[in-house]
């Protein structure tokens, strides 16, 4: 009963302390998927941008969404598929557009560790989060006879990401998937800062993750 | 009965309100010795070998001692001084690039013709031109950014030159909450010789003053071993 009870609370604890988030999942496709049980995907990060690059982290939560849980697919590791096609999947020299996939394909080299790997699809993740609207103010001192701090912050993370899937066979952007996630964190302290989190990049990773699966494996 | 038992601490560091004083002392410390030089030593790196086809030449490559120990000094106002060394890890990153690039690659002390192997086709001198780093106090933004020039030399067994190029190189990488300074340049100055690595691999072949060498190099007969 006491076990129940720490779970219980445990729990409630961990609800009070995460802010809201809100978040959307749009997809636009253009072509037919499905896997068979020898295909493999790969999850890559744009990183060719000045102002931003896709966080390695919201790469690697993706990756290991599709590939756990029910229905999951077999994920390639994202180093370990750059690794493997050096040079060709470095931020300067990747493929931007579909059109550059047919001239990358007929290096016979690249072709023939691709189909050696087994991948069918590569899944392009370009956007990041990023914190917005910064208020509040908290001070913290510390003292020899102790310290804490006083004060209120709070401020809002946005995160966007666009994932476009190419589909090796075909050579064809076969659709996207767009997530939008915000929300507000607060911090409250009297004495000790009590954060309330809201896991706004994670929140976008669950929603894009679960939409990409049901997509990859979806027929028609 | 209780026993006390005697520190074997400092008397100043014992649990008092000296001692208090002594571990902000300590923290104050701390907190100063960051103004002070921020030393990133860019050792190995793990690089990793080019899918690109390996051309028919014998290509010998001089690593000089200002390339084998190259190092940036600069001061950041307001965050001290900086010194980035990238010697050892340019070296490692061409000792994996080039085997893949050309059917044999030596690694030749000097330039003078006699002391060269026999059967090289040319030599490969690199050599840094221009490194600059910055840092997210500087640009305001969340990354750690490394820029590096390179200007290769290749020379032909007899000391002339056959061609000079640029190969520029960038890399950068997050600004992250736990990640020290140091290893955020260090990761930085990895991508920074990745690219270099990837824009020799594939643009050596497709180097404008390197054609007419290229062409001829190709269709001429072997040397002899």
């Amino acid at each position: 009963m006491d076990m129940i009870k720490t779970m219980l609370f445990a729990l409630s604890s961990s609800l009070l302390l995460a802010g809201c988030v809100n978040s959307t999942v749009e997809e636009v496709r253009s072509g037919a998927t499905g896997m068979r049980s020898t295909d493999q995907v790969v999850v890559l990060g744009r990183r060719h941008n000045n102002g931003y690059e896709t966080e390695p982290d919201f790469v690697s939560c993706v990756g290991n969404h599709l590939g756990s849980g029910r229905d999951s697919i077999t994920v390639l590791p994202e180093r370990q598929f750059v690794d493997t096609l050096f040079p060709f999947f470095e931020p300067r020299t990747a493929p931007l557009e579909i059109r550059d996939l047919p001239d990358l394909m007929a290096n016979a080299m690249v072709g023939e560790q691709l189909q050696q790997q087994g991948v069918r699809y590569l899944v392009w993740l370009d956007g990041s989060t990023s914190t917005n609207d910064k208020s509040g103010s908290m001070t913290c001192a510390v003292s020899p006879t102790g310290g804490g701090c006083f004060g209120f912050v709070t401020w809002d993370r946005e995160s966007t990401y666009e994932a476009s899937i190419w589909d090796l066979e075909s050579m064809t952007n076969v659709g996207k998937i767009s997530t939008d996630a915000s929300g507000t964190s607060y911090m409250p302290a009297v004495i000790l800062p009590l954060p309330f989190i809201a896991r706004v990049q994670a929140s976008a990773c669950g929603g894009m993750a679960t939409q990409l699966k049901a997509f990859l494996q979806a027929k028609g | 009965m209780r026993y006390r038992v005697p520190s074997k601490a400092p008397r100043l560091c014992r649990r008092s309100a000296a001692g208090r004083v002594c571990l902000l002392s300590a923290l104050f410390m701390l907190l100063i010795a960051g103004c002070g030089t921020t030393a990133v030593e860019v050792t190995g790196g793990d690089f990793p070998t080019p899918i690109v086809p390996s051309m028919p030449l014998a290509l010998g490559v001089h690593y000089s001692e200002e390339f084998r120990s190259y190092r940036l000094e600069e001061s950041v106002p307001q965050r001290g001084d900086w010194s980035i060394d990238i010697g050892s890890a340019q070296v490692n990153m061409l000792q994996t690039v080039l085997p893949a690039m050309f059917d044999r690659v030596v690694e030749v002390d000097s330039l003078q013709p006699e002391t060269l192997p026999q059967g090289l086709n040319a030599i490969l001198v690199p050599a840094v031109q221009e490194m600059q780093f910055a840092i997210p106090f500087q640009t305001r933004s969340n990354f750690f950014e490394v820029w590096i020039r390179y200007e290769m030399s290749l020379i032909d067994p007899r000391g002339e030159v056959i061609a000079r190029w640029p190969v520029t190189a960038y890399g950068k990488t997050r600004s992250l909450m736990l990640e020290s300074a140091e290893a955020a340049i260090r990761d930085a100055s990895i991508n920074a010789l990745r690219d270099a690595g990837a824009f020799l691999a594939i643009g050596f072949s497709n180097q404008q003053e390197l054609k007419p060498w290229l062409e001829r190099e190709l269709t001429a007969p072997e040397p002899a071993p």
